[in-house]
C-alpha cells in the first residue's frame, strides 16, 4: 500500500493505518530501534511505542514522507530509552557518541540554537558525496557497524573507518568555521 | 546531555530525504527466527486450543460479560489481545506474549510465517469463538454532535469555541452503499478553547476526546486540568509506557459524564520533556456483553467465502482482479460488523491484486462467524 493511503487511513481513523504501517515500515523502524539498543525485546517495546505516537500525531499532523517520520520517532524513543538504561547500554550507539566527541568544535561564545545546528548538519551532509553521505547517515543515523556498513559498500572495514575519520574531521572544520557552538 | 549527545540527537533530524535515500539494505533473515516465533506461536496456540476445547482456564470465571480493552493503542492487536478481555482478574502470565509479531498476526511475523504454520491454520481448528454486543467505538460522529460535545468542555473552562475545523472521511474508501452516509460523518473535529486544543474523533476512537493543553503555562498544568475537569483522584497508579506516563482517572457521575454521554476513562499522557500534554477520554471501559460463543470458519472455508465474493476490502472488486494462488491468510481480528454494534471474529487475507494502483496486495476481510448466523447478503450483519 502506498504511503499516502497509509496515512489516508490515519486520517479516517482506521485501524489498519496501524497495521499498514507495520507491515511495511515495521521491519525499518525495528531496525532502527535495534541498532541503538541492540536488544528485541526492547526494540519491539520502541517500535509499539512508535505506533502509538504515531496514531496520536496523525491526525492533525499530516507526515511528507511517512518513512522518514517514523523513522524520526523510533530513533528519538530508542534514545531515550538508550539514556535511561544504566546497564547493558548498546555498545554501537556508546562508541558512535565518543566518535562525535571528535566533531565537538572548541568552544568560542554562546552555543547554537537547535535550528541553526540542525540546518549546519543538513548543509554538510549535502555537500558530501553520496557514498560519503551513505556512510555518515548509516554509521550516526542508523547507528549501523562498520562492518554492516562495510559489507553494504562492498569496502574494506579499514576503508570505513578511514573515511569516517575524515568525515568527522571535516565536520568539526565545518561547523568551526560556521561558528557554530554545540 | 553532553556535547556528543546533542550532536547525535541533531543528527536525528536531518532531512527527510537523506534518511529515506540511505536505509541500509535488510539483513538477511536466519531461520532459527522463524522457528522461535513458530514455537511462541505454537505456546499460545496451545492455550488456544485448551480453550476452544471448551475448557476454561485457572484464572477465568463464568463467562458472561467481558471487558476487552479497547484503546486505541491496543487497534492492531489482533485475537489474542482481546482474548485477554475473557479474565475478568488479572491478565494471564503468558499474555505477555500475545503479542502479533510473536503469533504472526501483524508486522514481520505476519507475512514471513507461512500460511501452514499459521495460528489460523486447520490443524490448529479453533472450533467457537465469543461474540460481543454493545460495541461503540466505531461509529462515526456527526460534526454537530462533536462541536456541541466541545462547546460544553470549552463552557467548563470558560472559553469560547474557535478555529472550528472538520475532517470528512473519504467517501471513496467506503464501499458504494455506505457512501451518502459517511458524507455525512466525520472523521473529527477540531477546535480551540482559549490556549487549549479540543480535538473530538469519529471513526474507530468512538467519540473520543482529546484536550491538548501547553505543557506550562498555567492554568493549563495538567493538575489544573484534572480539577477543573473533576478528576481530582487518580484511581489507577502512574505508571510509563515506554517514555509515556500514564495516569488513569475514573469518569464520575458529574457533568462532564452528561456531556460526554458515556461512562468514560480517562488517560492522561504525558511525553518525557514535557513535548506536550494531553487528556483523552475514552468511553473504553463500557461493558461489552458476550452474546455468546459462535461456530467458526476455518481459514480454508475462509478463504472459499472470499472467492465467492462474501469478503469486505478498502476497494471494490478487488477479488476480479485478483490472483487466486496468491490469497494468503495473514489474520484472525476482532472487528466491528456494518452496523457496528457487535464485535465478530473477521480473518483477514492478503490478495496480489491489480486494482486500482498497478500490482498491490490488498486486504480482504472474512466474517470468521459461520454464515448460518449472520443476514443474508449482509456485511456481518448479525442475524
Amino acid at each position: 500500500m502506498e504511503d499516502e493511503q497509509i496515512i489516508e487511513l490515519y486520517f479516517s481513523r482506521s485501524e489498519d493505518a496501524v497495521l499498514q504501517t507495520s507491515k511495511k515500515h515495521g521491519s525499518m523502524c525495528r531496525r532502527v530501534a535495534y541498532n541503538i539498543l541492540r536488544n528485541s525485546e526492547d526494540s519491539e517495546e520502541c517500535v509499539n511505542d512508535t505506533w502509538l505516537k504515531a496514531w496520536k500525531s496523525i491526525p492533525p499532523v499530516r507526515p511528507n514522507c511517512l518513512a522518514a517520520f517514523l523513522a524520526k520517532i523510533t530513533r528519538n524513543l530508542a534514545l531515550n530509552r538508550w539514556r535511561n538504561r544504566e546497564k547493558n547500554r548498546g555498545i554501537q550507539t556508546t562508541l558512535c557518541l565518543e566518535e562525535l566527541s571528535e566533531c565537538i568544535p572548541d568552544a568560542h561564545g554562546e552555543i547554537s540554537e537547535d535550528l541553526a545546528l540542525t540546518d549546519a548538519i543538513n548543509r554538510f551532509l549535502a555537500a558530501l558525496k553520496p557514498d560519503a553521505r551513505k556512510i555518515f547517515v548509516q554509521r550516526y543515523w542508523y547507528v549501523c557497524t562498520v562492518k554492516e556498513i562495510a559489507r553494504e559498500l562492498s569496502i574494506s572495514e579499514g576503508a570505513v573507518k578511514m573515511r569516517l575519520s575524515r568525515i568527522r574531521g571535516e565536520l568539526k572544520q565545518f561547523f568551526e568555521k560556521e561558528g557554530i557552538e554545540i | 546531555m553532553n556535547k556528543a549527545e546533542r550532536l547525535f540527537e541533531k543528527i536525528g533530524e536531518i532531512d527527510d530525504a537523506a534518511i529515506v535515500e540511505n536505509i541500509p539494505k535488510k539483513k538477511r533473515r536466519l531461520p532459527v527466527l522463524l522457528t522461535v516465533g513458530g514455537a511462541c506461536a505454537a505456546a499460545v496456540l496451545t492455550l488456544i486450543l485448551y480453550r476452544s476445547s471448551g475448557q476454561l482456564f485457572p484464572w477465568e470465571g463464568e463467562i458472561k460479560t467481558v471487558q476487552p480493552f479497547l484503546s486505541s493503542s491496543d487497534l492492531p492487536y489482533g485475537l489474542y489481545e482481546r482474548l485477554k478481555g475473557l479474565s475478568q482478574e488479572e491478565p494471564p502470565m503468558l499474555t505477555a506474549e500475545l503479542s502479533p509479531y510473536n503469533a504472526g498476526m501483524g508486522g514481520d511475523g505476519g507475512t514471513t510465517i507461512p500460511e501452514s504454520s499459521g495460528p489460523w491454520n486447520e490443524k490448529f481448528e479453533i472450533e467457537k469463538l465469543p461474540v460481543f454486543y454493545g460495541n461503540k467505538r466505531y461509529q462515526m460522529i456527526k460534526p454537530e454532535d462533536a462541536v456541541q460535545k466541545m462547546r460544553k468542555i470549552a463552557d467548563i473552562f470558560g472559553e469560547e469555541l474557535t478555529d472550528i475545523e472538520y475532517d470528512e472521511p473519504n467517501p471513496e474508501y467506503f464501499p458504494p452503499e455506505d457512501r451518502e452516509w459517511v458524507s455525512e460523518r466525520c472523521s473529527y473535529v477540531s477546535a480551540k478553547a482559549g490556549a487549549i486544543k479540543l480535538t473530538v474523533y469519529g471513526h474507530g476512537c468512538g467519540g473520543e476526546i482529546r484536550i491538548d493543553f501547553p505543557a506550562e503555562d498555567e492554568p493549563y498544568s495538567r493538575d489544573e486540568i484534572a480539577k477543573l475537569l473533576k478528576f481530582e483522584n487518580p484511581v489507577c497508579e502512574e505508571h510509563d509506557i515506554g517514555f509515556t506516563y500514564h495516569v488513569v482517572y475514573e469518569g464520575s457521575d458529574d457533568a462532564l459524564a452528561a456531556i460526554l454521554n458515556y461512562s468514560f476513562r480517562c488517560f492522561d499522557y504525558r511525553y518525557e520533556k514535557d513535548e506536550y500534554n494531553f487528556l483523552m477520554l475514552t468511553d473504553n471501559v463500557a461493558t461489552l456483553d458476550c452474546v455468546g460463543m459462535y461456530p467458526i470458519l476455518s481459514a480454508e472455508e475462509a478463504k472459499n467465502e472470499l472467492f465467492e465474493g462474501n469478503y469486505s476490502a478498502m476497494y471494490p472488486d478487488v477479488i476480479e482482479n485478483g490472483e487466486k494462488s496468491t490469497a494468503v491468510c495473514t489474520g484472525l481480528f476482532y472487528r466491528p460488523n456494518a452496523d457496528g454494534e457487535y464485535l465478530l471474529p473477521f480473518y483477514s487475507f492478503s490478495v496480489k491484486t491489480d486494482r486500482n494502483y498497478g500490482e498491490s496486495f490488498a486486504a480482504c476481510l472474512v466474517c470468521a462467524v459461520s454464515p448460518q448466523y449472520l443476514a443474508a447478503d449482509s456485511d456481518a450483519l448479525f442475524n
